[in-house]
């Protein structure tokens, strides 16, 4: 199964939170990419960093955040994936330097994967994909802390 | 002294006394340099350089495109190679590079005559009025990493981290079709710009001519001057 971090932001954001995602997505993809969990092919979770407040990025996440279906505009290939909306508040994430960033990602992503209440499609093992996810994340998370991937500024 | 030169390719301040682009109606001129929209920062009408200050969001970063040692592949592009190009020397760069003089339209490269006429058509939104209500952004989809990338054009083009594969105007950032092209192609969304219908409108064209300036083709995603 696939992992994949992107995002919305507003262009005030600076560009280390591509390397933020790049890393995610590679080291994740890379953790859990030989594991099935039904009838899923992705996980994608996109930043949501577009308004001024938590609250208003909160309701735009609130509709992007599901179980879904969608078909690649090129390959025409469809995809079963769960989407993840992890919002921001904008003044808050556009002060952060890489390494911060990455830490905030990761936590938030742990977070609405241990506490989220999303109903998942029968045939999609959530409870298993939750806890691989969690572990995963937090794996990565530490080694990129150990190994200093991410600069101090 | 005027510190405001001549744009020799375009005539623009060609007028000394030229004051707010001639139409007040839409624009000040506060330092007598350039002609200010409100919300939209510096313009001229036959825009030489894009918005100079606040506003439409033009920054370094905006205009990105595929880097110039990066292949452009497929069959569409046949052997065609991004070069890049700016303002000033769009001429000379034009006829050194024969993707764009030969045929152009269809190895997805961009001629001056296109560029022109997107001019023209900016110019015409720059005069029309609309309701002012701020409800719709004009964004940029920038490659999340470096690697080969699709164009609607055909083919595919190699894209470093950070480079825009399309400029857009939404009312909805996080509808669906916004969601599934961040999910499908990797990308990100950059939100450059927040206005009404029309001013957003002039910052996605003003952001593709200024791309097309620089990299000699539209970005992978866009399809033509919209």
């Amino acid at each position: 199964m696939k992992i994949k971090f992107t995002g919305m932001l507003d262009s005030t954001i600076p560009d280390s939170y591509l390397s933020v995602f790049e890393r995610l997505s590679e080291t994740l993809s890379n953790a859990l990419g030989d594991r099935n969990y039904g009838a899923l092919d992705e996980v994608t979770f996109i930043t949501v960093v577009i308004d001024e407040t938590l609250e208003e990025n909160e309701d735009r996440a609130s509709t992007i955040t599901n179980f879904t279906r969608y078909t690649h505009p090129f390959t025409k290939q469809r995809f079963r994936a769960l989407f993840i909306a992890i919002p921001f508040a904008r003044p808050n994430f556009a002060s952060m330097d890489e390494r911060a960033m990455f830490e905030a990602v990761c936590d938030s992503a742990i977070l609405f994967v241990m506490t989220s209440a999303l109903k998942a499609p029968k045939d999609v093992e959530y409870t298993r994909l939750r806890m691989d996810l969690v572990e995963a994340i937090q794996a990565q998370k530490n080694s990129a802390l150990a190994e200093k991937f991410f600069k101090d500024h | 002294m005027d510190p405001v030169v001549t744009d020799a390719n375009t005539g623009g301040s060609f007028n000394r006394y030229n004051y707010a682009n001639n139409n007040p109606y839409l624009f000040t001129d506060p330092d007598g340099r350039c002609g200010v929209r409100e919300g939209l920062g510096c313009y001229t009408t036959v825009f030489p350089e894009g918005p100079s200050d606040s506003g439409a969001g033009s920054s370094s970063r905006g205009v990105r495109g595929p880097s110039p040692t990066g292949a452009v592949v497929g069959a569409g592009f046949g052997a065609a190679v991004a070069v890049g190009c700016d303002g000033i020397t769009l001429g000379i760069c034009a006829l050194g590079n024969p993707a764009i003089v030969a045929g152009g339209a269809a190895l997805g490269a961009v001629t001056p005559a296109a560029i022109k006429t997107a001019q023209k058509q900016l110019g015409r939104l720059l005069n029309k009025t609309d309701s002012g209500v701020p409800d719709e952004y004009q964004y940029a989809l920038v490659a999340n990493s470096s690697g080969m990338y699709p164009s609607v054009r055909g083919g595919m083009v190699h894209l470093d981290k950070g480079d825009v594969w399309k400029y857009g105007t939404t009312y909805d950032p996080a509808g669906r079709y916004s969601i599934t092209t961040l999910a499908a192609l990797n990308v990100s969304m950059q939100t450059q710009m927040r206005g009404s219908y029309i001013s957003t409108l002039i910052a996605e064209k003003t952001q593709l001519i200024f791309y097309a300036m620089m990299n000699g083709t539209l970005p992978p995603g866009n399809s033509r001057f919209k």
